[in-house]
């Protein structure tokens, strides 16, 4: 059967062999159906039609379907978990489906989706430096953590994923509702994210020496790197920590980059694994929150045969910053900046909720930077979550009910996803620098808390930093995470005051994706990598592409060896203040906002405009729009109209985001 | 105590979202000083990761850290060797079969207990909510704590207690309409668990 089902940059296209093509936005909310009265799936399944939504996304957890060894439930002992008839019932009531099989799945299951027998195996479970299993200190009871590395993690998959390919397979599009399948989920060593934590198991020291082996080939050619006297590659053991005044970097860079492989490979099996079942549908993945050490969108979507990679986000009431950033770096780093879980309602063991407004502010920020596709999680409340548009038993909840049916209709009738982003400018972190500061502790301890009822004897990170950093490269001491480096914030400061969109990136961005902007923004600093130097070198020389390191430009790489080819280019320009930006070397919107934010899209059909307007603060605010010419504005959530020559005003209540469709008048 | 199956079912949102302050009446958060001791020298920092200094000599005489630093509530001091020590102890294999109230209870008390570790208390505030909450939960039945705003219900959580484990977390929201009233609340447990005895605690916010 001929069978077409990808992504787009706009969305999902879907055709049938006996239906025409047609590109739908990608906008879903998750649902668990095992958590839900069989007799109340379809009330909540229309429910989530009559919000506007064409989509829903389920788990199908591995706990839940095989609780013992070899004993499969789809719905023969328990109707909760027949999985046949809920899809069965989404495609009644018209909905396509997106399923997640995980493995991973969290969802707050005690275990995380995992069956219990599988994690208790001591051949799947993840090592600490000193051998011991990887806690997860969850609130219905810690579990180790599994460890990537093995093979019976994916021998086991394997085995469950073949026990429900059938049913897909039978409701795969078009004769069925399955548009799309997840690879695992938040695969990222279960936030472990830090180097010296995990995993020191046999399996993963084994895969350590391979990539070794695989990286220098030859042993004294290691050697001459890490200045040591290995015989051979077994014999390296991996750093439990930064050894306080070490000088020699690499030894503890290429932990770091074991460690991204090492999810990177997991990765790539979990899909190979998905592929095996020759389901006609793309595969994604969703990142837990990362874009530094260990994870990068765009390393997961070079894995053959998955097509996208998005960031989950569950924003704080009112924040902007994370989900500019974030939203941003997927704009600048993904095919399809795609949210696959976008906060809706909560966790039961989160300190506070987010009330319907707060949820929708946060929504359309992140639209208004760059969203193009996403999942709610979740729709209907379900065990150890609440405040979803949806009652458990599928009753309305009038407050957030309201505010989907709202959004929705604002995406629909806007044509949202039909409008491109039209920011020319990239702003590059320094994915090598985020290594840097993630290496430079002397140890890493495991988190004995999680959320706000377990609060366990957790010792600050910073504890571990060392005080004696010998190392040749340069260092960001910037406060923060991984990601945050000193220039790059001054550079987006500089740029938001001026009023300039940008996206964000890094070095592991694509040369194609770089091409589409004018200028970019490069964070270097006295190293950088030579195949980074040469790709930051080709974009400098395309025709009207502006280039600006800072704060300083690389001399050698990060083993210490000269390395200058951004220093001899001459088209390179250097900020070391990005104070000293300049508005001439920006390119323009066609747009000035003043005393608010403002995000422009355009669409060439019907040559329109679409702004987004923005007040994220708490008071009133007057704010205005400039533009050259007449204009026909209108406003998309309440319809209403005006024309305006050169500037428009608007009154901006507290948190509060308006979109106006913009069209040239003549005059 | 808690039921690795619990259930948590029916949390009204305009109730749940004061979640953490209620957690912070019964177990406030305390400011803790760490200190790694790297011979006679030391690093420190607070509990968001600040760094702090403060003269040698006090590490031969750290009770009186307490007294220099007079907004700490605690003064933890570590070796590199001793945590170690202590996070093999956190992570051994039979963890695993405990409930998630003893794993806490367990790392606190290996942390006093680990040699190479100090711990200085100001006070005798509770380290974890389960503490508190076993205070309270004594015996089977189901717990109701009601929490009031001037009067206006501010928060509730139900919690149904079998065979020592909390097996059900909720709120009144599940009792529709009934769900801000007390009396008609205590009914419906009453007759929702009829097996078991029902215990009530009213507090005003900020008790």
């Amino acid at each position: 059967m001929n069978t077409n089902v990808r992504f787009t940059e706009n969305g999902i296209y879907l055709e049938g062999e006996k239906e025409a093509g047609k590109e739908i936005p990608l906008y879903s909310g998750s649902v668990h159906y095992w958590r839900m009265a069989p007799e109340t799936w379809e009330i909540i399944l229309i429910n989530i039609k009559k919000m506007g939504f064409s989509i829903v996304e389920t788990y199908i957890p591995w706990s839940v379907h095989e609780p013992e060894r070899g004993v499969f439930d789809y719905g023969n002992q328990d109707p909760r978990k027949d999985l046949n008839k809920f899809l069965d019932v989404c495609e009644k009531v018209g909905l396509y489906v997106i399923v997640r099989p995980g493995p991973h799945i969290n969802a707050e299951m005690t275990w995380f989706g995992y069956p219990e027998w599988l994690l208790r195996m001591p051949e799947i479970q993840a090592k600490t430096p000193f051998g011991t299993s990887v806690v997860y200190p969850y609130v219905t009871g810690a579990f180790p953590i599994p460890s990537y590395a093995g093979s019976k993690l994916y021998e086991e998959t394997r085995i469950y994923f073949k026990s429900f390919a059938e049913i897909l397979r039978r409701h795969c599009y078009p004769q069925g509702g399955i548009i799309a399948i997840q690879a695992d989920n938040e695969t990222c060593n279960f936030f472990r994210d830090q180097p010296y934590i995990m995993d020191y198991s046999e399996g993963s020291i084994q895969g350590y020496h391979g990539y070794l082996k695989e990286k220098y080939q030859e042993i004294h050619i290691l050697n001459k790197v890490y200045c040591s006297t290995y015989e051979n590659f077994e014999e390296v053991s991996p750093p439990s920590g930064y050894q306080e005044g070490d000088e020699n970097l690499e030894y503890y860079f290429d932990w770091l980059e074991y460690k991204e492989y090492q999810i990177l490979e997991a990765l790539r099996k979990m899909v190979g694994i998905l592929e095996e079942l020759k389901l006609p549908i793309p595969i994604f993945h969703n990142c837990a929150y990362q874009n530094y050490t260990p994870i990068s969108v765009q390393r997961d979507e070079a894995i053959p045969g998955l097509s996208v990679a998005g960031i989950d986000a569950y924003p704080d009431p009112g924040d902007t910053s994370m989900l500019k950033e974030r939203i941003r770096y997927l704009a600048g780093s993904s095919r399809l900046p795609f949210v696959p879980e976008f906060g809706s309602g909560s966790w039961f063991d989160r300190e506070q909720l987010l009330s319907p407004q707060e949820e929708k502010f946060g929504y359309l920020y992140a639209f208004m930077n760059g969203m193009k596709a996403v999942n709610f999680y979740m729709l209907a409340d379900r065990d150890r979550w609440t405040g979803c548009p949806l009652r458990n038993d599928g009753s309305i909840r009038e407050n957030w009910y309201k505010m989907f049916c709202d959004l929705l209709n604002i995406l629909n009738k806007a044509e949202l996803n039909t409008y491109s982003r039209t920011t020319k400018i990239l702003v590059l972190k320094n994915y090598d620098m985020g290594r840097l500061r993630a290496l430079t502790f002397v140890r890493n301890r495991n988190t004995f808390s999680s959320n706000c009822f377990i609060k366990g004897t957790d010792i600050p990170n910073n504890l571990w930093k060392t005080e004696k950093y010998a190392g040749k490269l340069e260092m960001d001491n910037c406060s923060g995470g991984y990601d945050r480096e000193t220039w790059v914030q001054e550079i987006m400061f500089a740029l938001d005051k001026m009023g300039f969109e940008y996206d964000i990136s890094d070095c592991y961005v694509t040369s194609e994706k770089m091409a589409q902007y004018d200028v970019i923004f490069a964070a270097s600093y006295n190293f950088m990598e030579g195949w980074i130097q040469e790709k930051l070198s080709n974009f400098a020389k395309l025709p009207g592409r502006k280039l600006y390191l800072g704060p300083t430009v690389p001399d050698i790489d990060r083993r210490g060896e000269a390395c200058q080819l951004l220093r001899k280019e001459k088209s390179v320009n250097v900020i070391s203040n990005p104070d000293e930006i300049s508005l001439d070397i920006l390119p323009l919107s066609g747009y000035k906002a003043t005393n608010c934010e403002l995000a422009v899209y355009k669409r060439e059909k019907d040559a329109s405009d679409l702004l987004f307007v923005a007040n994220s603060s708490d008071k009133l605010i007057e704010a205005s729009v400039e533009f050259q010419g007449k204009q026909r504005f209108t406003d998309v959530q309440n319809n209403t109209c005006k024309t305006a020559i050169e500037h428009l005003d608007i009154t901006l209540h507290p948190f509060e985001i308006q979109i106006w469709k913009v069209k040239m008048e003549e005059s | 105590m808690v039921d690795k199956n619990i259930s948590v079912e029916c949390l009204k949102p305009e109730l749940w979202t004061h979640l953490n302050e209620i957690l912070n009446m019964y177990c406030p958060p305390v400011k803790i000083l760490h200190v790694l001791r790297k011979g006679k020298k030391y690093h420190a920092v607070m509990q968001d990761g600040e760094p702090v200094e403060f003269d040698c000599r006090y590490l031969e005489h750290p009770h009186n850290l307490l007294e220099h630093f007079p907004q700490l509530d605690e003064i933890r001091i570590y070796t590199e060797t001793a945590m170690d020590c202590y996070d093999k102890k956190l992570q051994a294999p039979e963890i695993y079969d405990w409930d998630i109230d003893d794993y806490l209870e367990y790392q606190y008390k290996a942390l006093e207990e680990t040699e190479g570790i100090q711990v200085l208390r100001k006070n005798n505030f509770p380290q974890h909510i389960f503490q508190p909450l076993k205070k309270w939960i004594t015996k089977d039945g189901v717990y109701l704590l009601w929490v009031r705003d001037r009067g206006k219900l501010y928060f509730n959580c139900i919690l149904v207690v079998r065979e020592n484990k909390i097996k059900i977390l909720t709120t009144s929201g599940r009792y529709g309409d009934d769900w801000d009233k007390l009396e008609r609340v205590k009914k419906n447990l009453e007759k929702e668990f009829s097996d078991l005895s029902c215990h009530v605690i009213i507090k005003d916010r900020n008790f």
